[in-house]
């Protein structure tokens, strides 16, 4: 009776045809696992080996995806009992259902298995299966060899129950991994397939099917005959569905449980928000579902953090109690990212923490080179810095960019590592965001104009780039000499003008060493942002000027 | 906005009447646009009371608030209003005396009229030029004027069948357009179709890139009139200083143009 | 809000690619139209009572409130852009509520003036539909109530039937909730009572009809029932131990309940899902509250009727309500479940 007042949504299940076909397998290739030992009887081996061939046939369990056996470690001794989850509370999914009704040995050996594994007993391990109040005509009979709990209420009822299985200390495992872990054991299987429902408009004959992983949905779909072109295919559930918007690009992964695909195209047609409050009085979390849609939408920080936006899990029922048919389940999580990602405010302190620590790379020369200036250690580290690191890893000389580009590329090569390079890019973009009068050491004026500045005309910035590769095509003392002349006339290009500062404050020290400090400027142009890779190398150029404009560097940084 | 900018900028020069207008974009004097337009001579008197008091307190703002701390200025704002206002009330009760029956308390609490003493509290007209002061004041006065007739122009036939006191033949009357809510409503109807207005002025005007704050051209003028503040000067002073060397930089740069165009040229 | 599309480009929709757009079979079979398509249905039937009592006048009444807000809303929604969705009905229960509340003599250029306000003021500038902080209803006819206040309170006999053309020539006889403010008691049978048969708003006085409708929309779950039930008990205790005319309690609960608009606007004007509440306990007591105001504004107020301002009034405070209702539940939580861990 208490499952009439606790909420949730109560949607038609329409599983049967599936439920009663038998499993469909796609191949008759199993994968032998030549590491597990063979074992014939669940007395022979230990909790501790059933964990490690769990480990070794890599089985996953399909209800979140995380490693059985890990899952299994975490519980050991802890455990207070141990359940197949089949409850498959959603419309059209039937792929754990199914197992309890055709492969019900093999889900009561893997249960028994996990029973051990974790230490518990026998009468503890039991299978949830999902008795809804639209029961469904198929007979699961509890038996000898596996005990079955019927469990009662509204979508979402998983959640629930296993809320107060955490509580209470009973650990649920997907019944599929049950079957992997009963194939691994005893048949020394790996897990290369996963249990999924094939179903939805477009299928003419939904059924459960054993696909392998890796297999493209495509592929899937067709393996079970699409009547029609489906508008709609979503996958690991259908109330809590992601989209699949291009099938040949998404695969059959461990927690897939259901392939899907709709035809109909009346598809919910986006209507103002009414108010009703139905999504309130269906969540299973008692969450205020239509204040934090709103704020999410609105982007309200400070009124989604009174809220208790961390509770959502998504489960769906707001969406489908919704009467206007709008999406809650993405706006809500949009609402906790924008919150877990923070206010402005606190970007800039996590990226004013990520400059005071810079790359492990830049350590040594960055402080020097900033105390030596005189400038609060907090700013960024010079990108000349970075480019010196850059310098003997990435041997490829960056592409200096065309005369006509206002950027010119310096596209950090491949092997440096795009991720690093980008990092670096990323974090001299906030850099530039920054004010005006930063106080870092920025010697070397840059080629590029990021956040583009007003004060500096674009045709000058050509003219400049165009200047500083007829530089270049000089020979290196030609290019010394230059370099000095350039060296006011570079410095203007810095876009943030902190140079002018600091070259006013380093003159004495640049003037020492100019064209040390000038030939720097390619070099950092070169390792600045990757966003834009498009000019040719010129190595033979740069590499014997870069040589000297390290040494140079080095002299520099050691006044 | 500062005053150098609206100095170059003939548009900004008469803000306050339509574009900054104080009770439409700034909010201010609401009570009054509300109350008053009763009637247009309810409307007729508290725009000149408010010209009367603005006046002397954007003056007296202009000139004399250095003296003045900054707790008191408020304080001596609305004192010399006040002190406006009581002549002004002489002789406009010998031309309206029923008027100020209607607008009971509210004349007097133009002593305290938010649309004098907030911008007369703002660095616009604090320490600014005396001409410049009266300026605002007038332009400020007219803009709260013509909001209060434009009011008033549609709840008097509406409510009371009249028109500066003269009865008008009018099609439909509805006396709760004396209520205050419907001033409320009329205002912010008014407020829209202004807002709107300016939105569809500033997109047409951004086209033509004149009158604008925005514009290259004032923007550049404001870079060479050093800026009070720190962080500007600063700002201002590199910039300049760039600029001082991109100049020199393309003085330099001459005899590479040829070259840089063939390259370019190459590269397209 | 901008994102709804009209109805006939929905089957213009290529049925070949993929969407991310959720089909319908995943979704409950509710439509928000089909909701307020609910309380239109609600209160046709009060009009069929009207046109029973009243012959065809109350008909082109209601068509004129109708079509006043109907196209209000349009040319609104063209103005501001958003996507015209002509078989959105919500204007249509704004128009018929305030056909509702107006007597069936009513000159057609009140209610045109209440619904173009009510649409015009409270709803589109707020946003529109979904949007609005006030019953757009329930200002509308307010506004009317303000304006017109000797036409709207006087009201036909019923069985005097009038035609929709042509002059109003049937005497008006002042309603039972201005004889209960003089401070007497209306002389009807409680038969008529029940059934409609006096002087009174031409949809406000069926009281059957209006709860047979009430079951209707609790069983379609479009109205949610805490509201009504606050709204109606807090008015029935509080005319139960404050009778304001010399008869038993009960009988002052049966007076005050049936006269003027009291029934009427518990079912159809607090019941707004725009404007109301969400949380459960938010909405009791917000009814409680509409119910005590309107009870209120009918002893203390200007006018015989004050459901329209309770309802305003209320409409301003149901965020508060519902903040207040949504932090004490997420303090109880927490302080819950901090109990719970230190009994770990």
């Amino acid at each position: 009776m208490i499952s009439i007042l606790r909420r949730g949504i109560k949607p038609e299940q329409k599983k049967e045809p599936a439920l009663n076909r038998d499993i469909q397998v796609f191949t008759e290739n199993v994968a032998i696992s030549r590491l597990i030992p063979e074992t014939k009887d669940i007395d022979s081996i230990s909790p501790e080996k059933i964990i490690e061939i769990a480990r070794i046939a890599e089985i996953a369990d399909e209800l979140d995806g995380k490693p059985l056996w890990e899952k299994l470690e975490s519980s050991r001794g802890k455990a207070s009992g141990v359940a197949a989850d089949a409850l498959d509370d959603e419309p059209y999914l039937s792929s754990r259902l199914v197992l309890i009704l055709q492969r019900r040995e093999d889900v009561a050996s893997g249960l028994r298995l996990c029973g051990k594994a974790l230490g518990v007993e026998a009468d503890k391990q039991f299978a949830a299966v999902f008795h809804s109040l639209i029961a469904f005509s198929t007979k699961i009979p509890d038996g000898e060899d596996m005990r079955i709990r019927r469990l009662n209420g509204k979508y979402p009822i998983d959640l629930a129950e296993r809320e107060k299985g955490e509580r209470s200390g009973v650990l649920y495992i997907g019944a599929g991994a049950m079957v992997h872990l009963h194939r691994a054991v005893f048949e020394m299987r790996r897990q290369t397939t996963a249990f999924v429902t094939l179903a939805g408009d477009c299928v003419s004959a939904p059924f459960n099917a054993e696909l392998p992983l890796g297999m493209p949905l495509k592929r899937a779909l067709e393996f079970c005959g699409l009547s029609e072109e489906p508008t709609y295919i979503c996958t690991n559930g259908s109330l809590t569905a992601s989209p699949v918007l291009d099938p040949e690009s998404a695969f059959v992964e461990v927690d897939t449980k259901a392939i899907l695909a709709f035809h109909r195209y009346d598809h919910a047609q986006p209507a103002p928000c009414i108010g009703c409050g139905r999504c309130m009085e269906v969540c299973p979390q008692q969450l205020p579902v239509f204040y934090l849609y709103q704020a999410s939408l609105h982007k309200q920080l400070s009124l989604l953090r009174r809220m208790g936006y961390e509770r959502c899990y998504g489960c769906g029922a707001c969406t489908y109690a919704c009467p206007s048919h709008l999406d809650l389940v993405p706006m809500l999580r949009q609402g906790k990212e924008l919150v877990s990602a923070g206010l402005p405010e606190d970007l800039i302190q996590q990226s004013r923490e990520t400059q005071e620590q810079p790359e492990p790379a830049q350590e040594a020369e960055a402080p020097e080179e900033v105390n030596a200036a005189g400038t609060p250690p907090s700013e960024v580290p010079e990108p000349v810095t970075v480019e010196d690191v850059k310098e003997p890893v990435g041997a490829v000389p960056t592409p200096e960019s065309a005369g006509g580009e206002q950027e010119p590329v310096p596209a950090v090569p491949e092997e440096v590592g795009g991720e690093e390079a980008e990092e670096i890019a990323a974090m001299r973009e906030t850099q530039f965001g920054r004010e005006v009068l930063s106080t870092a050491e920025n010697p070397e004026p840059e080629e590029t104009e990021q956040p583009p500045n007003k004060d500096i005309d674009r045709d000058q910035m050509k003219k400049r780039s165009k200047k500083r590769q007829s530089e270049k095509k000089q020979s290196p003392e030609k290019g010394e000499r230059a370099a000095s002349e350039t060296s006011p006339r570079a410095s203007q290009k810095d876009v943030e003008s902190a140079a002018g500062a600091a070259r006013t404050r380093k003159a004495p020290a640049r003037k020492d060493a100019p064209s040390g400090g000038a030939k720097a400027t390619p070099k950092k142009a070169a390792a600045r942002p990757v966003s834009s890779r498009k000019a040719a190398p010129k190595a033979p150029v740069k590499r014997p000027s870069r040589g000297t404009q390290a040494k140079e560097k080095q002299e520099v940084k050691k006044p | 906005m500062s005053s150098s900018t609206q100095k170059n900028n003939l548009f900004h020069r008469f803000d306050g009447v339509l574009w900054g207008n104080p009770v439409l974009a700034l909010g201010l004097g609401v009570p009054f646009a509300v109350i008053a337009t009763v009637s247009m001579r309810s409307a007729a008197v508290l725009a000149a009371a408010m010209l009367c008091t603005a006046v002397p307190v954007f003056l007296v703002a202009s000139l004399c608030a250095r003296y003045i701390p900054q707790w008191l200025r408020a304080v001596v704002y609305s004192l010399v209003s006040a002190a406006a206002l009581i002549p002004l009330r002489a002789l406009l009760f010998s031309l309206f005396p029923a008027v100020f029956d209607t607008l009971g308390v509210y004349y007097a609490l133009m002593a305290l009229n938010p649309a004098v003493m907030i911008p007369a509290l703002s660095h616009r007209v604090t320490g600014e030029k005396p001409g410049f002061a009266l300026l605002n004041a007038l332009c400020y006065s007219l803009g709260f004027a013509l909001v209060l007739f434009g009011i008033a122009l549609i709840r008097e036939p509406v409510g009371s069948g009249t028109i500066w006191g003269h009865p008008v033949e009018i099609p439909f009357q509805l006396a709760p357009a004396q209520y205050p809510f419907f001033g409320f409503i009329l205002l912010g109807y008014f407020a829209a179709v202004y807002q709107f207005l300016e939105r569809l002025f500033v997109l047409v005007a951004r086209k033509r890139g004149r009158f604008l704050k925005n514009s290259k051209k004032s923007r550049r003028e404001e870079e060479k009139i050093p800026d009070s503040g720190s962080q500007k000067e600063q700002k201002k002073k590199l910039t300049w200083f760039k600029r001082n060397q991109e100049e020199q930089a393309e003085e330099q740069t001459g005899h590479n143009d040829t070259e840089g165009i063939t390259k370019k040229q190459l590269d397209k | 809000m901008k994102e709804f599309i009209p109805i006939s480009k929905a089957h213009k929709t290529p049925k070949r690619s993929l969407t991310n757009r959720k089909p319908l079979i995943l979704l409950s079979k509710d439509s928000s139209n089909a909701m307020m398509g609910d309380v239109v249905i609600a209160m046709l039937p009060l009009l069929v009572m009207a046109c029973y009592f009243y012959g065809t006048r109350p008909l082109m009444v209601a068509l004129w409130s109708v079509a006043a807000c109907k196209l209000a809303d349009s040319v609104c929604c063209l103005i501001a852009r958003h996507k015209l969705m002509l078989g959105d009905l919500s204007p249509m229960v704004t128009g018929l509520v305030i056909a509702m509340l107006l007597p069936a003599s009513v000159p057609y250029y009140i209610p045109v003036a209440a619904g173009l306000f009510a649409i015009l003021v409270v709803k589109q500038p707020f946003g529109g539909t979904g949007n609005n902080l006030f019953n757009p209803a329930a200002a509308g006819f307010a506004f009317a109530a303000v304006c017109w206040p000797q036409t709207i309170f006087r009201y036909p006999q019923p069985m005097e039937r009038m035609e929709a053309a042509g002059p109003v020539t049937v005497r008006l006889l002042e309603g039972s909730a201005y004889t209960l403010k003089l401070g007497g008691i209306p002389s009807i049978d409680w038969q008529e009572l029940l059934l409609g048969n006096f002087a009174g708003p031409m949809g406000a006085t069926h009281i059957l009809v209006m709860a047979t409708c009430l079951i209707f929309l609790l069983a379609r779950k479009t109205a949610d029932w805490r509201i009504p039930l606050g709204f109606i008990s807090v008015a029935a205790v509080f005319s139960f131990f404050f009778a304001r005319i010399p008869t038993s309690p009960l009988n002052s609960i049966y007076f005050e309940l049936f006269s003027g608009s009291v029934i009427f606007t518990a079912i159809y004007m607090v019941t707004d899902p725009v404007t109301a509440p969400k949380t459960g306990w938010g909405r009791f007591v917000y009814g409680g509250l509409a119910g005590l105001l309107t009870m209120l504004f009918r002893y203390y107020g200007g006018f015989e009727q004050g459901g329209m301002f309770a309802v305003l009034v209320c409409n301003a405070l149901s965020f508060s309500l519902d903040r207040c209702f949504i932090s004490a539940k997420e303090s109880v939580r927490r302080v819950y479940g901090e109990l719970v861990n230190a009994k770990k």
